[in-house]
């Protein structure tokens, strides 16, 4: 994932969620809710797509502060903040989830043997510890498609690959998860 | 055992009941990734002196305070990541990036 995209109202943003300077200076908007407001009422969903993205209520919590710090720098730049917000938390959630590969699971993943014997908990066990044996890319794709029902092409846009392969990566990550899921006895 | 996708899909559904955090001044964002260490007490110095500029009254407003910390923490932070974004502390040689320029 690498480059930038375009957002509404020209303003560009980096895989990060930066929005260049020059580009915040040009993009001007005059409808916008205050920052305050805007995190009053769109900060719960945004927690709630980046944990299904990162499955920790810790990592989310980050996460989010750090989309929030950013926004606010942003603030003046940013057109659409609902759409900023949405693609910056997505893609941290990516950077989050590969991070996390490169130092070790989060320690609520992988508890299969804390004897629960709870059947609904054991396939809660079972999911986390299938999801934990994929790729950050998988995992995302995977949470944008089935937890949060966003389309091919807005999944498209926030992870920054062609909308045709979508579908074949979607599928892929489907078997993928299908088959770690249904080694855990 | 169930199909993995409808699995998968009650483990997503079931983080909607997950509440989400307050927002909180001292919550924050892992202060290493944004706070320097001297950054972080220059931060308290400055809550100490605001503080006391407000009156050093014995019984504060608490949501004012906590309005007053969150502006501050956030201006600083955005300040400091825009500093930060000069340097690379995590690449142990520390070398200099050129402004502007992403890394690869």
């Amino acid at each position: 994932m690498t480059g930038m995209i375009r957002m509404s109202g020209g303003a560009k943003m980096t895989i990060d969620g930066e929005v260049p300077r020059r580009a915040a200076e040009e993009t001007t908007s005059e409808a916008r809710p205050s920052f305050e407001s805007f995190c009053a009422v769109r900060r719960e969903a945004l927690y709630h797509l980046v944990l299904r993205i990162v499955g920790s209520p810790d990592a989310a919590h980050d996460v989010v502060q750090d989309v929030m710090v950013q926004a606010l720098r942003h603030w003046r730049g940013i057109d659409d903040p609902e759409a900023w917000c949405r693609v910056a938390a997505v893609r941290k959630s990516y950077n989050c989830l590969r991070s996390r590969k490169r130092f070790g699971p989060m320690p609520s993943e992988g508890q299969a043997d804390s004897g629960a014997r709870d059947e609904r908990l054991l396939e809660r066990i079972a999911v986390e510890r299938a999801l934990s044996g994929l790729k950050p890319e998988a995992r995302t794709l995977l949470a944008l498609a089935l937890g949060e029902g966003w389309s091919y092409r807005e999944i498209a846009e926030a992870l920054q690959i062609p909308e045709g392969t979508v579908g074949s990566r979607l599928n892929k990550a489907k078997e993928q998860f299908r088959r770690r899921f249904e080694e855990y006895p | 055992m169930r199909d993995a996708v409808e699995a998968l899909q009650d483990y997503y559904r079931s983080w909607s009941d997950e509440p989400s955090p307050e927002w909180s001044p001292t919550r924050s964002a892992p202060p290493w990734r944004i706070l320097p260490v001297g950054a972080a007490s220059g931060f308290a110095a400055s809550w100490a002196i605001m503080a006391f500029a407000l009156g050093g009254v014995p019984e504060p407003d608490p949501s004012r305070m906590e309005a007053l910390a969150r502006e501050m923490h956030l201006r600083m932070a955005g300040q400091l990541s825009q500093e930060l974004e000069v340097w690379e502390p995590s690449r142990p040689t520390g070398r200099r990036v050129v402004p502007g320029r992403r890394l690869s």
